[in-house]
């Protein structure tokens, strides 16, 4: 069930009245039912791995909390945390580390006996809830809460419909204590809620799906296009996935808000960011705070001796990962180590930066930081959105190489393809320049106002401007 | 609960207003288009131009045969009510359509035949039909296949969400420039250069007529027999690298038809130029100039019957 699609409008209409008719544990568990329900329109036969998921990690935890001595629960953490990566490995890293394995003995001419493991069909969200169960065991094990005791909250937890498809990751201390309470009918909140809806949709049907139609023949066939076009449709991707992701965040904090939880936020517009360190400070928020919390730091903290190299080691092998976790490819692995690659280059120019910054106006200083950042993101998304790194590499090279004569530019785009550019260029300015207005920070009643205003302004252009052809999330893969 | 009634309320009502708004001055938009599919269904649906011969079938049709060139030759007027992609009973459909509207009987109606066209049925693009929902006879058509024409017609200002960005075009150009100026080609779809042209062997598995096209066919025959209209069944001609005629148990089925309801079969697939890569666009579609060629000699043939 994809949320920009009429089958999720119906179940989320139907979801909510009855959600806030229920009390207590009748609520919870119809959340859970519902939230279940929802997956199983996307994959029921994986209803077992998240099942699986949920209880070892859940009794991993419990166990934790029980036993007293310090190695024991070590042991159940650990084991926790292997067999949560062992499954994320198998259904989703397998095959892509054999074909690589089998590709190094071919160039050999060695005989590689290991078949593929059978055509596995990814299970959707499994990178995203598999880190919360790990989180989770993990912060039991260090003090950092307490295990939970009921199972439905728990389940409840892992099941939330709006993060369980393609996150927000959330950590335990935010949304496992919010189940543990009651959530009152709050009119103002539900709208917020509805208004951040209707903000992911429109960034996802108006802006991506409508920027995808550019992108993809670009990305598809580059030798076929003008260095100029790939050039637009590089940039183009940049905003389609951030649109289609940002988006998809928004619908799932906007309906989280209906429900009167608070998830966590994933965004906090990336493209302003001064600096490729503070981009992955502003860019899937979620996902780069887990790196940092449970990756990040506890390397640092374990060479803590090693002293800057500490610092440069678990870097790279963060961003790695980082990258790895997008998906088995290795076009995903070099998008990671490019920006492994950046910010270490940034903490050694650390000190020169602070120089430059003092002799230049900050105004000059903080507009080409920017500009340099955003094309850096701008250059390494080309790996994040070709299908393979073949792929990827002929695009950078169509880049500099043209393939069709000189002045061809923009003479493969037809009238339509100009005129969706034009409508996505405006649609991209009334993005940034209302994204800032949707903060909940507004006094009640002209944010009552402003939210209809804005609601309307927004529904008009959506309706109008959409693409209506459902497409699926680029976040879903993962 | 008030501010949240008030403000689902203003956004249902705005939804409704913009939609409905869009809508319609969208498909107004589309029914003054003269160019495209929307053309050919706005001539069938709103003219009452009378013609002498009608051309139905698929793209092989629309871009195949030039209305202009055959008129010339023969003295008839004629149009071509090819639809790219059409299936059999979209063939049956329009003409079923052309004679129960203002328009005259012809005296002849030459469909454009492929295997293709009658084994499965199904509709390419059924947007391109919704401005004409209220047509009993494209509605009963489109129904069958495709849900959406069903919640059009109870909720019609849903349309805005349903067409492409190519339709939206059509219809913002139909509303905004002239389009009395526009030459529609007499629905003819001129292609030019040699595009996709690929040296493919055309499947030799030998296709045959589905039960549904069969009967579609059948219909067509008992139409055109009902109004004493002549009904030629044409084969157009394919790229050379297509292997002889058309396959036995296809031609087997086509002469069952011939023999029953006293139709002529015209079999062109090796028509004498097809071996002429500069004629084709690809490896079934003429382009403008073999268009033209190939006319001329189908306009000798029809010439041949008078």
């Amino acid at each position: 069930m994809l949320f920009n699609s009429i089958s999720f409008l119906v179940f989320f209409a139907l979801v909510v009245p009855v959600f806030f008719l229920l009390r207590g544990k009748a609520r919870l568990l119809f959340l859970l039912a519902g939230s279940l329900f929802f997956y199983c329109c996307a994959e029921p036969k994986y209803l077992v791995l998240i099942g699986f998921s949920t209880l070892f990690s859940y009794f991993a935890a419990r166990s934790i909390s029980s036993v007293k001595e310090e190695r024991k629960k070590r042991r159940i953490m650990v084991l926790n945390v292997c067999v949560a990566l062992i499954v994320l490995f198998f259904f989703k890293y397998f095959n892509f580390f054999n074909d690589s394995l089998r590709s190094v003995f071919t160039y050999f001419h060695l005989h590689y006996p290991v078949p593929d493991l059978f055509n596995l069909v990814f299970p959707i969200g499994i990178s995203f809830y598999t880190f919360e169960t790990i989180s989770y065991v993990i912060d039991v094990f260090t003090g950092v809460r307490e295990a939970e005791k009921d199972l439905a909250v728990y389940a409840t937890y892992i099941a939330f419909f709006p993060k369980l498809l393609a996150g927000p990751i959330e950590q335990s201390t935010n949304l496992l204590p919010q189940l543990n309470t009651e959530t009152k009918f709050d009119q103002d909140r539900i709208i917020y809620g509805l208004t951040r809806m209707l903000w992911g949709f429109f960034k996802k049907v108006v802006i991506a799906d409508r920027l995808a139609l550019i992108i993809n023949p670009v990305f598809d066939s580059p030798s076929s296009y003008h260095p100029l076009t790939i050039l637009v449709g590089c940039y183009a991707t940049a905003m389609q996935v951030y649109c289609d992701f940002s988006g998809y965040s928004d619908i799932a904090i906007g309906a989280s808000k209906v429900l009167g939880y608070d998830i966590v936020e994933n965004f906090d517009q990336p493209f302003l960011s001064r600096s490729v360190g503070e981009f992955w400070r502003r860019w899937h928020m979620s996902l780069s705070f887990w790196l940092r919390d449970y990756l990040f730091n506890p390397i640092v903290y374990s060479r803590r001796k090693w002293g800057k190299y500490a610092l440069i080691i678990s870097t790279f092998i963060t961003f790695i990962l980082c990258g790895l976790w997008h998906g088995p490819r290795w076009s995903f692995v070099v998008f990671g180590l490019l920006q492994g690659l950046a910010i270490c280059l940034e903490l050694m120019l650390q000190p020169r930066r602070k120089k430059w910054a003092a002799r230049f106006p900050p105004f000059f200083y903080n507009t080409l930081s920017m500009f340099i950042t955003f094309h850096f993101t701008v250059f390494s998304f080309i790996f994040f959105r070709a299908k393979d790194l073949h792929s990827s590499l002929n695009v950078v090279y169509g880049l500099f190489h043209s393939g069709q004569p000189a002045g061809s530019v923009g003479s493969e785009l037809s009238g339509l393809g100009i005129l969706t550019i034009v409508i996505s260029l405006m649609m991209i300015l009334y993005m940034f320049v209302v994204e800032k207005r949707l903060s909940p920070t507004f006094n009640k009643l002209r944010y009552f106002r402003q939210s209809i205003v804005f609601g309307a302004i927004t529904l008009s252009l959506l309706l109008v401007f959409g693409y209506f052809d459902p497409q699926t999330f680029i976040y879903f893969q993962f | 609960m008030k501010r949240l009634l008030l403000y689902l309320g203003t956004l249902l009502t705005v939804f409704i207003a913009v939609s409905f708004i869009a809508t319609n001055l969208l498909e107004y938009g589309l029914k003054l288009q003269r160019k495209d599919s929307f053309g050919t269904l706005n001539h069938l649906t709103a003219n009452s131009e009378a013609h002498d011969v009608i051309f139905l079938g698929s793209s092989l049709a629309k871009n195949n045969l030039d209305p202009a060139v055959f008129d010339s030759i023969t003295g008839f007027n004629s149009y071509n009510f090819g639809f790219y992609a059409a299936k059999i009973d979209q063939n049956r459909m329009i003409l079923e359509r052309y004679l129960s509207s203002s328009h005259p009987a012809p005296k002849m109606v030459v469909l454009v035949l492929e295997e293709n066209a009658v084994d499965t049925l199904y509709i390419k693009f059924p947007p391109q039909y919704y401005p004409y929902r209220e047509d009993s006879i494209i509605y009963n058509y489109v129904a069958g296949y495709d849900k959406g024409i069903w919640v059009l017609h109870y909720a019609p200002f849903l349309g805005i969400t349903q067409y492409n960005d190519y339709v939206k075009k059509l219809g913002i150009e139909g509303l905004f420039s002239s389009m009395k100026n526009v030459n529609n080609h007499k629905g003819f779809d001129p292609l030019t250069g040699i595009h996709k042209m690929t040296t493919t062997r055309f499947s030799d598995k030998n296709i045959r007529i589905s039960e549904k096209g069969y009967s579609e066919m059948e219909r067509i025959c008992v139409l055109c027999r009902d109004q004493n209209i002549k009904l030629v069944f044409l084969v157009p001609p394919y790229y050379y690298t297509r292997k002889g005629a058309v396959h036995s148990g296809f031609a087997d089925q086509l002469a069952a038809l011939r023999d029953k309801y006293a139709i002529i079969i015209m079999d062109h697939t090796t028509w004498p130029q097809h071996v002429q890569k500069s004629l084709f666009y690809d490896k079934a579609h003429l382009n403008e100039n073999g268009a033209r060629l190939y006319t001329i000699a189908f306009s000798d043939s029809i010439r041949a019957l008078k």
